[in-house]
């Protein structure tokens, strides 16, 4: 090794100048990191280096300068450039001139093993380093330095492959200047390297030129930078300059800052908070001024405002979404109104620790395109995040399209973020543009969605054409259990392709019964490290949207080869127990087996079996009496199994989950229905939830450093204060001590109101939104008594029954064989040490944790896509298509649906409609601070189920209310001219479902009142008064309306509206009308309806409650705990289970 | 702003070298004439300077033990030892402990009592500094006194090693030193791997502690070898002039 001493001079803060030494050490062993390396052994593996390797095959390799790496890393980010070197020189660079993003993005591309791109320690190699000459400017030094790389590289590889150097700064001339050798060293700018190489890849060419035109634009204001500040000072924006690192740092460690990552509510977005310590819990970030140029995602550093200026965070709904770009003026406006009693601390923003700027997308403002000048405003499609500054030519094109734009700065004088245009996705409202935005903004990649999969990792796959069907190896079978005479069966929903489990179940005497669940064996089709592996465990998980799926493996496996079909023979991963007549395990075997699926039964076919019918539609009859036996056993044993675990403390919990029947042709969807929870659902994932905790078991113990589990961290305790006080309104306590505690205070309540399910249901939900969020482990990452899982009630728990659609089954399924094949000594290849390696386990974790989360979160974002699609069908008035379809004037038709109040804010509710799983806000407060309720409010709606609305008085606003809530339990309503003190309260109400169009932003639904709903709960509701209801989140609509129409019979009312109108002589007449149409409509329309008989528009309750928790969590996620997640199994990413009264009560 | 990275996801530090790699260390003893043993020694760029004196009658006759030697170290660091002048006083706190420091780590090995009623005098000069002024020091000391012809029963060779971001790492510089990493010395005596020193003045989780101790352990077996190298060069370079 050579050493040298860097020299080189520094100014320090005393102005005085300071000489510093560095020692460096040059060495000769720096691997090339190529695959075709020519020296034997070859060089990166003389040195132990973690990381990807150039590929042998490509015309050649690619070295960007700094001009490149600085200003064009969205387009080295571009999937398609692969075998990049990276210099040491130019990452020096960014890091010493704290372009500390730019340096991540781009170790981002070398970490991904698929890009095949690595980094070069140029600086500390030997043969590479150059020195600055006397004189010499910092950029040509540098450029000599990648010169001679790319020199190093061509002798290195014997010439064997070219390199291209990427500049904007230097030429081909610039080359032979330095090295006479230059062969196959070419200097390109990178239009010509994309013209030469990627004639046809438009995307890189727009994303190059919208770069360029970001560039030249930060060049201009470079230039004019002194003269703005001397003009608009930084006090134009109200924005303040960041503290320094070392300040902020300090003040972390010393309490006096609070360090955390800034999220912005959804619902109010001139609020943004962030998680502190323990001790200050939640500090409110309130206005775009102490929010100081923060956007949602970053890790900010906040100081807290003197206590007399805390506020409480905003009760309203906000009314809409573009409200957060004005709201900086009103916030002052908002903030007087709030009861004190909640204040929160509250602080600002003074300083970023680290942006988490990610592709947005947006549409361009409207009428921006009409105006002159290349700057724009876009809106992003999420509007918790800022308008953002653009620069593009031709706005024209834009207008109306969704666009992808990147923020590059935020200055301190400018309003809003500087950003540029990435690329468009299409026309917004397209569905297909809505559905790429979805996937983009959940980062999901662009070769997920477009289905491919390299050729490299093709190759890899296992051949099966209908000429040449794949059969099973003689070899391979004969290493594997043979379970071809066994019944096995699976159970899915109807259509399903890729069947990762099946099961089967047999007695074998003495009342023991061998149960297994067979799970598809991916693992020996897809070898550790492969290029479909690497490609897989990018992508974590198979994404499913309301209407597609974008798979996380090769179709010819996922549906074909690893699926498991019936009446062919399939490779298995096996879990074989021995049971007794009570379900105790005996025995478990685990290991490959080869099976043969008698059937592919659907989940209600399976409930037909069970149900006791002898022939199910869609199966042969001989088949059924096959496998009836088999069916019901399973039944049997699993409600054991089960009721053992829910014994233990396994929660049910709650959710409202919908899918979308498509129409056959034209698109568009025909309806929207609730799952169908069945017995079998519960079952099955019984069984599944069993296999992954027998595994999880298994694998710990092979594993101890490095097992891949899941766990689910008990809720927090300030997470039940809701669940807590709605029992409370009820009169039940509620033990949140342990999972069993809840779960049997839940049971309890449950059982003492049998004739409320819809309490119950809201208590299970308010449960869900309680837990925290499941995720993936090491288990090396914590201590033996974290690894439980809550929900499930589980000592150990992993996710091993999926893994043609998650990888961390997958690497379950390895560590497993790992283990079983434990005693034969390992090769020492890379493969085992990436099982045994706990902090790798745990990167790999991490990265699952996430992509699960994002796809959850798309999937949520889909259907609510489709929701508002549907309501948008809905309420299209045919008129308004007539007139061309864009008929503003035209009025929607209206679309009445029965929901309830979930939420309780400052100026209106939320209400749930379960029919369709659709929330939405229902403004009871004008943005004027009017306070309106429709006339039909006040009628008896009691009767009437009928779609329609009566007559036009839910378009009659009653103006002049008086509006009271404690925002918990009851929001109630005073109608002029007073109250009359009594009232009436329904946790139900009709709303109709209205859409609010916005070109910029998804399309959100909101609700109008209608009337008050009595169907569910006039047995319970009347009894008490004000707290009759007063059950979750509260629901009360109070006035002397209600109470007029609780009490039944005609004469009640009559002397009701007497009392009313000596009390005020003026309203009398109105009553009078109001009353007597009322009554005559309800009874009209019910007779109406008996004669339809059909079309019941009434809330449809899911009989029972079902589960699935994870999803759940999702549904009903609320604001204040946005990232946990209760865990459960979800199979196929829809789990139903039927709470069935037999195991409810055992 | 960013702080600076000191392991790369290469695995290089930020002077070039992996995490178990040693600087460059040269020695050399017989610098000083008039001292009765001196030594050189670099450990990269800290440079530091050893003079023994004695066993000489002891200058106070109060501290005078009479059945063996007193150890009197006295520790300076030079004004220009770093970038920017700074002179420190003779009372420095951190100078006087790390001089304790040294001198706890020879009374066991020195073997006094040969030296009864005496003192050895051992002057210790940090010319230039750049991390691990302590092991240097150490090390110095063990062949200054080895040239002086004391007693010892064993060299005592010292080494750092500390946590750099994600794994342990060996005789850190100045800058891996100044940027918040746990730092561990240890003084080894090679031939029975016993320790006559550890200090370490930050937090380390305890998982980490072994991994640190061993590669300190490791580094300590590799000085041990560069110096009795030295050392015995220089013996064979005198017998060769006392034949001739």
């Amino acid at each position: 090794m050579l050493r040298k001493e860097n020299v080189h001079f520094r100014k320090t803060n005393k102005n005085t100048v300071v000489k510093r030494v560095r020692e460096v050490y040059l060495r000769n062993d720096i691997p090339c990191l190529s695959t075709q390396c020519p020296k034997e052994p070859p060089c990166h593996e003389v040195v132990k280096v973690e990381s990807s390797l150039l590929s042998a095959e490509p015309a050649y390799y690619l070295v960007p300068d700094y001009s490149v790496a600085l200003r064009y890393v969205e387009l080295l980010e571009q999937e398609e450039l692969t075998n990049i070197i990276f210099t040491e020189t130019i990452l020096q660079r960014l890091q010493s001139e704290d372009k500390s993003r730019t340096y991540k993005s781009l170790r981002q591309v070398v970490k991904d093993p698929r890009r095949r791109s690595v980094v070069f320690s140029n600086e500390h190699c030997k043969e590479t380093n150059v020195l600055r000459e006397p004189d010499e400017s910092i950029e040509h030094r540098d450029w000599r330095a990648l010169v001679q790389t790319a020199a190093w590289y061509r002798r290195h590889l014997h010439g064997n492959t070219d390199i291209i150097l990427l500049s904007e700064e230097f030429k081909q001339e610039d080359v032979l200047r330095i090295d006479d050798n230059n062969a196959g060293i070419a200097v390109m700018n990178l239009r010509e390297y994309l013209t030469k190489f990627w004639p046809k890849t438009a995307v890189l060419h727009e994303l190059l030129t919208s770069l360029k035109e970001a560039i030249l634009e930060e060049d201009l204001e470079n230039k004019s930078q002194g003269s703005i500040i001397a003009k608009k000072g930084p006090s134009g924006t109200g924005y303040q300059e960041y503290k320094p690192l070392s300040e902020l740092e300090a003040g972390v460690k010393s309490e006096r800052f609070f360090q955390g990552v800034m999220r912005v509510r959804a619902n109010h977005r001139d609020q943004a908070f962030i998680r502190g310590d323990s001790n200050i819990g939640e500090i409110v970030i309130v206005g775009s001024d102490h929010r100081n140029r923060a956007v949602h995602g970053d890790v900010v550093v906040v100081e807290l405002l003197t206590k007399s200026s805390w506020v409480a965070p905003s009760t309203h709904i906000s009314y809409n979404p573009e409200e957060v770009h004005a709201a900086a003026e009103d916030d002052e406006q908002s903030s007087s109104g709030v009861r004190t009693s909640e204040v929160k601390p509250t602080g600002r923003v003074v300083g970023i620790m680290s942006r988490n700027w990610q592709p947005y997308v947006a549409t361009l403002q409207e009428g921006s395109e009409k105006e002159a000048g290349s700057f724009h405003l876009v809106l992003p499609l999420n509007p918790i995040i800022p308008k953002i500054r653009i620069r593009h030519h031709d706005a024209k094109v834009l207008a109306n399209q969704r666009i992808v734009v990147r923020i590059d700065s935020w200055p301190v004088n400018s309003q809003y973020p500087n950003g540029h245009y990435v690329r468009s996705i299409g026309p917004a409202h397209d569905l297909d543009t809505e559905i790429s935005a979805i996937l983009i903004e959940h980062g999901i990649s662009v070769s997920q969605t477009t289905q491919g999969f390299s050729e490299g990792s093709l190759k890899e796959m296992p051949i099966n054409t209908p000429e040449r069907p794949w059969v099973a190896e003689p070899t391979e079978l004969a290493k594997r259990r043979d379970l071809r005479n066994h019944i096995v069966f699976s159970i899915d929903p109807p259509n399903c392709q890729d069947i990762d489990d099946a099961i089967s179940i047999k007695e074998i005497g003495n009342g023991q019964i061998e149960f297994g669940v067979h799970i598809a064996d991916v693992s020996y089709f897809v070898k550790e490290n492969s290029l479909t592996d690497l490609e897989a465990r990018a992508r974590g998980t198979t994404v499913y949207l309301s209407d597609r799926r974008f798979d996380m493996l090769p179709k010819v496996l996922s549906e074909q080869l690893c699926s498991l079909r019936h009446h062919v023979d399939r490779y298995a991963m096996s879990v074989m127990w021995t049971l007794d007549s009570e379900a105790n395990v005996l025995t478990a075997w685990y290991g490959r087996s080869v099976i043969r699926s008698a059937c592919e039964m659907e989940y209600e076919q399976a409930q037909g079996l069970l149900n006791g019918k002898d022939v199910v539609p869609g199966l042969d009859a001989t088949l059924c009496k096959q496998l009836k036996p088999s069916v019901v056993l399973l039944a049997k044993t699993m409600r054991k199994v089960r009721a053992r675990r829910m014994a233990k403390g396994g929660l049910e919990l709650e959710s409202s989950e919908v899918k979308f029947k498509f129409k056959e042709e034209g698109g568009g969807i025909s309806d929207i229905l609730p799952k169908q929870p069945l017995e079998v659902h519960q079952i099955i994932e019984e069984a599944m939830v069993m296999a992954n905790g027998y595994v999880a078991q298994r694998i710990y113990q092979g594993f101890r450093e490095s097992a891949m589990l899941r766990h689910h961290p008990p809720p927090i305790e300030s997470h039940f204060k809701m669940l807590l006080r709605a029992a409370e309104s009820r009169g039940f306590s509620i033990d949140t001590s342990s999972n069993l505690a809840l779960a049997n205070s839940l049971r309890e309540c449950a059982s003492k109101s049998e004739n409320d399910i819809e309490f119950v249901k809201l208590l299970k939900t308010m449960a869900t939104m309680a837990m925290s969020e499941a995720s993936y482990i090491s288990s090396g990452s914590m201590g033996v008594d974290k690894y439980a899982h809550y929900g499930l009630a589980l000592d150990f728990y992993t996710h091993f029954t999926s893994p043609i659609r998650r990888y961390a089954d997958l690497v379950v399924h390895r560590q497993l064989m790992s283990c079983l094949l434990g005693a034969t000594p390992q090769k020492t290849d890379n493969s085992s040490d990436f099982l045994k390696n706990g902090l790798k386990m745990e990167q790999v974790a991490g990265h699952l944790n996430y992509k699960n989360r994002e796809s959850k979160l798309a999937q949520k974002d889909s259907t609510e896509l489709f929701q508002t699609l549907y309501v948008l069908q809905k309420t299209r008035n045919p008129a308004a298509i007539e007139n061309g379809g864009n008929d503003p004037d035209a009025e929607d038709l209206p679309f009445t649906e029965t929901g309830i109040v979930s939420e309780i804010r400052e100026n209106g509710f939320f209400v749930f409609v379960p029919r369709f799983g659709i929330k939405g806000p229902v403004y009871l407060k004008e943005k004027s601070g009017e306070i309106s309720i429709p006339l039909s409010a006040l009628k008896q709606s009691g009767g009437s189920e009928g779609g329609g609305v009566a007559g036009n008085d839910h378009l009659v606003m009653i103006s002049g209310c008086e509006m009271d809530t404690d925002l918990m339990t009851q929001i109630s309503v005073k109608v002029p001219p007073h109250a009359l003190g009594s009232h009436a309260s329904s946790p139900n109400v009709k709303v109709a479902l209205r859409l609010k169009k916005s070109l910029a932003h998804r399309h959100t639904i909101y609700m109008t009142l209608i009337g008050l709903d009595h169907q569910g709960t006039t047995a319970s509701a009347d009894s008490k008064l004000g707290l009759g209801v007063s059950a979750a989140r509260g629901r009360h609509m109070k006035g002397h309306s209600g109470r007029l129409f609780t009490k039944a019979g005609e004469q009640l009312k009559q002397d009701e509206l007497k009392r009313i109108a000596q009390q005020d002589p003026s309203l009398a007449p109105i009553l009078q009308r109001d009353l007597i149409q009322g009554i005559q409509e309800g009874q009209h329309k019910q007779q109406e309806q008996q004669k339809k008989g059909g079309k019941n528009v009434r809330k449809q309750q899911p009989k029972g409650g079902y589960v699935d928790p994870e999803e759940a969590y999702y549904q009903s996620r609320p604001e204040s705990s946005l990232y946990n997640l209760i865990e459960s199994f979800d199979r196929f990413r829809i789990v139903e289970s039927n709470e069935s009264p037999a195991s409810f009560s055992s | 702003m960013s702080r600076t990275e000191l392991l790369s996801p290469e695995g290089l530090r930020i002077d070039g070298r992996r995490p178990a790699e040693l600087r460059k260390i040269t020695s050399t003893t017989c610098v000083l004439s008039q001292a009765d043993g001196s030594a050189y020694l670099e450990h990269g760029n800290t440079k530091v300077l050893a003079a023994v004196y004695g066993p000489r009658e002891a200058r106070h006759r109060a501290l005078v033990l009479h059945d063996r030697a007193i150890l009197n170290v006295e520790l300076n660091v030079a004004p220009f030892s770093t970038g920017e002048r700074r002179r420190r006083s003779k009372n420095d706190k951190r100078l006087l402990e790390m001089a304790s420091f040294v001198k706890q780590t020879f009374e066991p090995v020195v073997i006094a009592t040969l030296y009864p009623r005496s003192q050895i005098d051992i002057y210790l000069q940090v010319i230039q500094h750049d991390g691990g002024t302590l092991q240097a020091c150490i090390n110095a000391t063990t062949m200054a006194l080895i040239d002086a012809g004391i007693a010892m029963t064993d060299y005592v060779c010292a080494c750092t090693a500390g946590w750099v971001e994600r794994e342990a790492a060996i005789d850190l510089n100045y800058i891996e030193e100044s940027s918040d990493t746990s730092e561990v010395t240890i003084a080894m005596l090679p031939k029975s791997s016993k320790i006559t020193l550890t200090q370490m003045e930050s937090r380390l989780h305890v998982d980490k502690l072994e991994e640190v101790f061993r590669l300190a352990g490791e580094g300590c077996k590799q000085m041990y070898e560069v110096m009795d190298k030295t050392i015995r060069d220089r013996a064979e370079d005198l017998a060769r002039k006392m034949a001739v």
